[in-house]
């Protein structure tokens, strides 16, 4: 993991890949990678096709980037940006209805425990929870509780009702209290 | 409330999200209720979980080789150009009989500009302005603290200003001229031979661009007006709500991953913090504007489908090459069966590919329903 920049470092970098400087998009891909392919793994549920993700936010990223408003805001935009990639892709290979997967999360997940403390089993339990729910239970879970989005950003983003996506959440967070009291 | 009853508020309850009179019903039932207290633990345990699990997972392998030859393979040009003709919203113009005539006229038009302006341009060089030159039209405008009596110049960084009785022109650079309405504020955020940009504010300006596309950008309260040639008018509220309406050629405008391209004849709304909405024709009925401000910004899709559909004629294709990608299932294959009665699918296009939203054939369709496309892009 690379050490984090600070803000006008960041928005120093974006400006200078904004003028197709590579050396300064690459920074920002390893500054940002870890929590744009663990969003791509939480929601797709697959290692092989959270890669593919990954590469294509960060393509569709420079594609974009004369359009982000902010430089500062870089952040921010790079994961509503991953999550819109995400969801494209989910829907073209009509991979939008529910759906459990799983094994390729932990998987990825558990490598990065490092020394095993205390909380690391019951990390590992929840990440195996949370595999296990239906993708659009998931999907709004891992967007709220992991990465605080709003309800109304998140039924932007995936076509539904804000209720709907309220309802999504109660569902999951039921779901996953029912499979970690087993 | 029964337990069940306070089992299904527990989510929003935790989250801060109930209404006052429900929070208290559910605290004061959980106050007197053990297995209900058990039931609100068991969330906060699993919030509290939550929030310790790692934010980052990196890949195995490292992907930036991949990605820079994604980059690589990519001429910069097309792959801006998918980038924009196929973001989360596309769209398509007029088409009728009337239409068409006018559109051959504006892409005669269009082709004209195209060489005399990138003729001009490339005359004058690509030097950098230091400032751009502004002069009255109508009233006192400000710039920074001054009034500008008759000519005056406007740097990168300073307000333009003006009241309900003024106006001005500014010369952008040697690449257009913007007319700033009344009531109007601008400020110049950046001026080089990559790109030119402006803020508004509020209020309106009429954009007229003659350089080739993607040079010149306004950001607003709602996204980002990028210029795809040539001549526009936008608009912000005191809100920071508006509209973008395109008289020549074509504009992009986009918020995040929000994105639309607005053809000449068409026009779509704004929305502060929120973006564009769905393109549709200057003369669409009200109906079917209604349907698409409902689905854009209340998030009430409803039955707008339906109701864009029944109230859609030839002359608001846009509209509905923009809602494919935004429909699913039933409803998509209805919105492309209605548009390919107007525009049959062109050569190197299937009804499968497209309901698929293969980007190659939605881009096909779209240079065949908009000719003049590939004067710009």
């Amino acid at each position: 993991m690379t050490e984090s920049p600070d803000g006008l470092q960041v928005a120093a970098w974006v400006r200078l890949a904004r003028t197709g400087d590579r050396a300064a998009f690459e920074r920002l891909y390893r500054v940002h990678v870890g929590r744009v392919h663990a969003l791509c793994l939480r929601l797709s549920g697959e290692r092989t096709m959270a890669n593919e993700l990954t590469q294509d936010a960060f393509v569709h990223a420079w594609q974009k980037l004369s359009l982000l408003q902010s430089d500062a805001a870089f952040a921010s935009w790079m994961y509503r940006l991953t999550v819109n990639v995400v969801f494209m892709k989910l829907r073209r290979q009509n991979k939008w209805s529910n759906r459990e997967s799983g094994s390729d999360v932990l998987a990825a997940v558990e490598p990065t425990r490092g020394h095993r403390d205390d909380g690391a089993g019951s990390r590992i339990d929840l990440e195996r929870a949370i595999a296990t729910l239906p993708v659009q239970a998931r999907a709004v879970f891992v967007l709220h509780d992991i990465e605080g989005f709003r309800h109304e950003e998140i039924a932007d983003h995936m076509g539904l009702a804000v209720g709907t996506s309220k309802a999504q959440l109660h569902r999951a967070r039921r779901l996953l209290r029912e499979v970690l009291d087993r | 409330m029964t337990c069940a009853e306070i089992r299904n508020l527990l989510s929003e309850f935790i989250d801060g999200e109930g209404s006052r009179e429900t929070s208290e019903a559910v605290r004061a039932h959980v106050a007197s209720c053990a297995a209900c207290t058990a039931e609100l633990e068991s969330l906060n345990e699993l919030r509290e979980a939550t929030a310790l699990l790692a934010r980052e997972i990196e890949p195995e392998g490292d992907l930036w080789s991949g990605i820079e030859a994604d980059l690589e393979s990519l001429p910069e040009d097309a792959a801006q150009r998918r980038a924009r003709v196929f973001g989360a919203l596309l769209r398509m113009p007029r088409w009728s009989p009337t239409g068409f005539a006018w559109r051959f006229a504006l892409a005669a038009v269009a082709a004209w500009i195209v060489v005399v302006g990138v003729r001009e341009w490339r005359s004058r060089g690509s030097v950098e302005a230091a400032a751009w030159d502004v002069t009255t039209i109508e009233g006192s405008p400000v710039v920074g603290s001054h009034n500008v009596a008759t000519k005056g110049s406007l740097r990168s960084g300073e307000w333009l200003e003006t009241n309900a009785a003024s106006r001005a022109r500014i010369d952008v650079a040697n690449i257009g001229q913007v007319t700033v309405g009344p009531a109007s504020a601008i400020r110049l955020l950046g001026s080089s031979d990559k790109e030119h940009r402006i803020e508004l504010a509020r209020g309106e300006v009429n954009a007229f661009i003659w350089a080739p596309p993607r040079l010149f950008f306004v950001e607003t309260p709602s996204g980002v007006a990028e210029d795809l040639g040539c001549q526009y008018h936008l608009v912000v509220d005191e809100q920071g709500n508006g509209s973008l309406e395109v008289t020549l050629g074509f504009v992009s405008f986009e918020r995040d991953t929000r994105e639309v391209i607005v053809p000449a004849g068409a026009r779509c709304d704004l929305r502060a913090g929120v973006g564009p909405g769905t393109p549709y024709d200057v003369d669409a009925t009200a109906e079917l504007r209604d349907a698409l401000a409902s689905a854009d910004f209340a998030n009430h899709p409803g039955a707008a489908v339906d109701t864009v559909l029944a109230a859609a004629t030839e002359d608001d294709a846009v509209t509905l090459w923009h809602l494919i990608p935004r429909t699913d299932g039933a409803e998509r294959e209805r919105v492309v069966d209605r548009l390919a009665s107007w525009v049959p699918l062109p050569d190197g296009t299937t009804r499968d590919g497209v309901v698929a939203l293969d980007k190659r054939m939605l881009e096909l369709w779209w240079e065949e329903l908009y000719p003049s496309w590939s004067n710009w892009n």
